[in-house]
């Protein structure tokens, strides 16, 4: 019992490490002062640019794609459900070079110009993201209790009042949760848009590219920098997260 | 007649086909075991489950084509379903808002001291006991004004004495708001202490209807005889 206990304790360990030890050793090995280099680097802040705003339109259209979806999957019976359900994650299996390619041959086929533009990039984004945003829709809508629904219409509140005063609110964190886990996955993104759209440069293909030719040196101040952007950008969501919460908490009870 | 339906709907064990009739201010209840159709059957009076027959009608006008928000029948969950982004103010104005008719204060003052949930209301429904819970939920019911009022076991999951308790609250509704109740239960003793009218379902069917004649007197009677026991309990 000591010893599965202890393999447990110790594979734990491992994962986290994991995860943790290679971002710590690439933050402390960088040059304090390439960082600076960095921040004077026109290059480099265009490509910020590039990538969030196509990380932002993408996590958004896949919202808006993934609501009516979820909705139908979760409160619906129709055939094929299954199915269709099984087919939202198919973005997360094909490989993304393979996507590019693909989102190419179909969209020179029915005339929309991709090519080196930023809704080239936004389509690769969102093909390869919306997976997330889809099974956090249905997920959201699977935890309502349709008997709070079925309660509100019988209160007096009319179909539509039901869905945007009782079951929205509901399936917000589940929204959000949705978009923060697109929004991550598109802003990795670089298989897809190395085939579709190499310009405009977003940060990953910039970081490939500097790796490709100056080496090491140059990519990892980049790389670093990316880091802990990214680590900003999620502990402000989680901080913000908590707060909202606690403020409700202390709205309401006494 | 105030209040009538009949309704028929084919279910996979057996075909529920059932018939009632409901006076003003009653309260009458349907009494069956587990699976016998009872909660089928408010949902389908609700206008919440879809049927193969249905023909209700209230005070002579026929609701049965109607969706559920414009039945005037409001029909509180054996869950209580409260809102839970929502407090309990938030919950008890819910009906005013949804149909965006001014809260009628009067109705609102009364509710909220009838079912006493006044150091309530700033709560999340989340940090309500199950006897709070059920009572705010009577209250919004309630404030829905409802010419009937379906209740799906209200009385189930909860202690001794909060039972009883709630008893006196579900006594006094159809006379205080002028509403009519039909309450679901599979507990004869419930049904024999609240309604002046039983129906008795079985597969489906209602078997047979029955009149209790349990005055006032004899309930403070059973009462008196095991209130040691509730103090006990409590």
């Amino acid at each position: 019992m000591r010893i599965n206990k202890l393999i447990m304790v110790t594979l734990a360990v491992l994962c986290i490490n994991f995860i943790l030890v290679p971002i710590f050793y690439l933050l402390i090995t960088t040059e304090p002062f390439s960082f600076l280099e960095i921040l004077k680097d026109k290059e480099f802040w265009a490509s910020v640019q590039i990538s969030f705003l196509g990380a932002f339109c993408s996590s958004i259209i896949g919202l808006f794609m993934g609501l009516p979806f979820g909705f139908l999957v979760a409160r619906k019976n129709f055939p094929a459900k299954s199915i269709l359900e099984s087919i939202t994650f198919l973005p997360i299996v094909i490989p993304h070079v393979a996507v590019g390619i693909m989102l190419l041959c179909f969209f020179s086929k029915i005339g929309i110009p991709i090519v080196d533009t930023v809704w080239g990039i936004i389509v690769a984004m969102c093909f390869v993201s919306i997976s997330y945003s889809i099974s956090s829709c249905i997920m959201g809508f699977r935890s309502v209790d349709p008997e709070l629904e079925w309660t509100a219409r019988s209160l007096g509140a009319s179909a539509s009042y039901t869905f945007f005063r009782i079951t929205l609110p509901l399936v917000f964190p589940y929204i959000a949760r949705g978009f923060i886990l697109s929004f991550a996955r598109a802003l990795s993104e670089v298989g897809a848009i190395l085939i579709i759209a190499y310009y405009p440069k977003s940060i990953p293909v910039l970081i490939y590219e500097r790796f490709e030719n100056f080496g090491l040196r140059k990519a990892v101040p980049i790389t670093s920098f990316v880091i802990l952007l990214s680590l900003f950008i999620f502990s402000l969501i989680i901080f913000l997260e908590r707060r909202s919460a606690k403020n409700k908490e202390k709205k309401y009870v006494f | 007649m105030f209040f009538k339906a009949h309704i028929k709907k084919r279910l996979t064990d057996f075909d529920l086909d059932i018939s009632i009739e409901i006076d003003k201010e009653e309260y009458t209840a349907i009494l069956g075991p587990s699976g016998a159709g009872k909660s089928m059957t408010l949902k389908i009076i609700a206008g919440i489950e879809p049927s193969e027959y249905q023909y209700i009608l209230l005070e002579d006008i026929n609701i049965s084509e109607l969706p559920p928000e414009k039945r005037k029948i409001v029909y509180l969950t054996q869950k209580d379903s409260l809102f839970p982004h929502m407090n309990v103010f938030e919950n008890i104005i819910f009906p005013f808002i949804a149909r965006g008719v001014k809260i009628d204060q009067n109705l609102l003052d009364k509710v909220i001291d009838t079912f006493k949930i006044r150091p309530l209301l700033h709560r999340l429904t989340k940090h309500l006991s199950g006897g709070e819970a059920r009572r705010v939920a009577l209250a919004r019911a309630i404030c829905a004004k409802p010419k009937v009022l379906l209740l799906d076991e209200p009385l189930s999951f909860l202690d001794f004495h909060i039972r009883l308790e709630l008893i006196d609250f579900l006594k006094k509704i159809p006379q205080a708001y002028g509403t009519s109740i039909i309450h679901v239960t599979h507990d004869p003793i419930e049904a024999c202490l609240l309604s002046h009218r039983i129906y008795i379902l079985k597969r489906g069917k209602i078997a047979s209807c029955i009149k209790p004649n349990l005055d006032s007197a004899q309930l403070i009677n059973i009462v008196s005889k095991i209130s040691p026991l509730i103090e006990a309990l409590k």
